[in-house]
């Protein structure tokens, strides 16, 4: 679907005078993200990646933004 | 052709992620979570513009996550819930509103993750009810997503015959979530394409795709569980349930791409979140239009609702029951053992059949959220 120039401004104006960086309120801000595969588990990763130090209480569980 | 759809928040890297999209003209849609905000007292005008902009043209789908469906007891909060929505329809009339089948854990409203109930007649009751009166709050057609979180194997087999009997009385439709598919099939041993054949394709009006990853745990399949975490690229084996869906759902609408905030901080991420979005579009390009001609609407059928909602009250303790265990367990040996010597054994909920790898996922889940 076509967005009108003025409505794509807008948007990108929007976004750069700063909103939130995630819309729910109950969520941490400060998590760093973190390239991994996607055989990685928080428990065992192989690559000693940050995933598998993060903290209980994560943002990927909240259902406000990821529970399908 | 079904609608290449983005879902969408109030949300900064999201739309950073989004607004390339957004500027090529590929977005046919949005599905925008209205309940997310119920913090938040005004939005941008900048962001009412661009949500009105799909509405107007009937691309805008609502997408809820906090009404609890299947709760057997009815409280202030899903009044107000549903109070809300009504103002959110006004403003931008939503093509159609889903929520997640299921209800939820924590203490609160806005706390807690959706889990599943016992599929049983006393569900049936409670979700047909719930359904009712969201249809009546938002005068459009009203869908359930199929859970990704199932206790055993036989529930997961039968989750989507009982889907379509709570639909059924609102002509109500299935959000057929494709990763959902794919956390079940890998954590229960089931093959995703015999499972989506247990599902009523007819009904299905949108579909879902995102990404999720893995806890380990030893009793689990390859010594893994699948979470729908929405926090990683679509997986392989997701685009192809969703080949599948989308060459064997004649009433299909919508095709939506679902990816966390936070797991789009970088251009790396955010590049492969619009590679995902290609390869979806690659996908719908290539589906055979229905020969059957225009999908199904779904429409409300305009029925009158009870003037006090459904209550059971059996259900509701044995849901505030199992909240409760779950979220203090301690380990899913001390779960197992409370749940066994509780009114939740040898019921409904066939709780002694629980498989070991979901009753510690399902017990962390509720305590992330306690």
């Amino acid at each position: 679907m076509k967005l009108s120039p003025e409505l794509l401004r807008s948007v990108a104006l929007g976004i750069g005078l700063g909103i939130s960086t995630v819309s729910c309120s109950i969520l941490k801000t400060d998590n760093k993200p973190v390239a991994h595969d996607d055989e990685c588990t928080k428990e065992a990763c192989a690559k000693n990646c940050e995933k598998a130090k993060q903290e209980a209480n994560n943002w990927y569980d909240c259902p406000a933004c990821g529970m399908g | 052709m079904p609608l290449r759809t983005l879902s969408l928040n109030l949300d900064r890297n999201l739309l950073q992620t989004a607004l390339p999209l957004l500027r090529s003209g590929s977005v046919d849609a949005l599905e925008w979570s209205f309940d997310a905000l119920n913090r938040l007292p005004d939005l941008p005008g900048w962001f009412g513009d661009l949500l009105g902009t799909y509405a107007k043209a009937g691309r805008l789908v609502g997408h809820g996550i906090f009404y609890s469906v299947c709760n057997a007891d009815w409280s202030e909060e899903q009044q107000q819930w549903l109070n809300r929505l009504r103002d959110w329809q006004t403003c931008f009339p939503l093509d159609h509103v889903t929520e997640h089948f299921g209800f939820m854990t924590g203490r609160d409203f806005h706390r807690g993750a959706p889990i599943s109930p016992p599929l049983s007649e006393a569900t049936l009751l409670v979700g047909q009810d719930r359904l009712l009166r969201l249809q009546d709050a938002c005068c459009r057609p009203v869908g359930l997503e199929n859970l990704a979180l199932a206790y055993r194997a036989d529930d997961v087999r039968r989750q989507g015959a009982f889907l379509e009997r709570l639909l059924e009385p609102v002509n109500g439709f299935l959000l057929l979530d494709a990763h959902n598919l794919y956390c079940q099939s890998h954590n229960f041993g089931i093959d995703p394409i015999e499972l989506c054949r247990a599902y009523p394709l007819h009904r299905v009006r949108e579909i879902h795709l995102s990404g999720g990853s893995w806890v380990a745990h030893p009793e689990a399949p390859r010594g893994k569980v699948r979470r729908d975490t929405h926090d990683n690229r679509v997986p392989e084996e997701v685009f192809r349930i969703a080949d599948h869906l989308l060459n064997n759902c004649p009433n299909l609408k919508y095709t939506t791409l679902e990816q966390l905030s936070p797991a789009l901080a970088t251009e790396r991420q955010r590049g492969g979140y619009a590679e995902d979005f290609r390869r979806m579009n690659e996908l719908i390009a290539a589906v055979h239009d229905s020969p059957s001609g225009l999908p199904c609407g779904f429409e409300p059928p305009g029925l009158t609702i009870p003037s006090t909602p459904y209550v059971n009250e059996p259900l509701a303790r044995q849901q505030t029951l199992l909240n409760g265990i779950l979220e203090t367990a301690t380990s899913s040996t001390d779960l197992k053992d409370r749940l066994s010597n509780s009114e939740l054994a040898d019921s409904d909920w066939h709780t002694e059949d629980w498989e070991e790898h979901m009753l510690e996922t399902v017990r962390l889940i509720a305590q992330k959220w306690a």
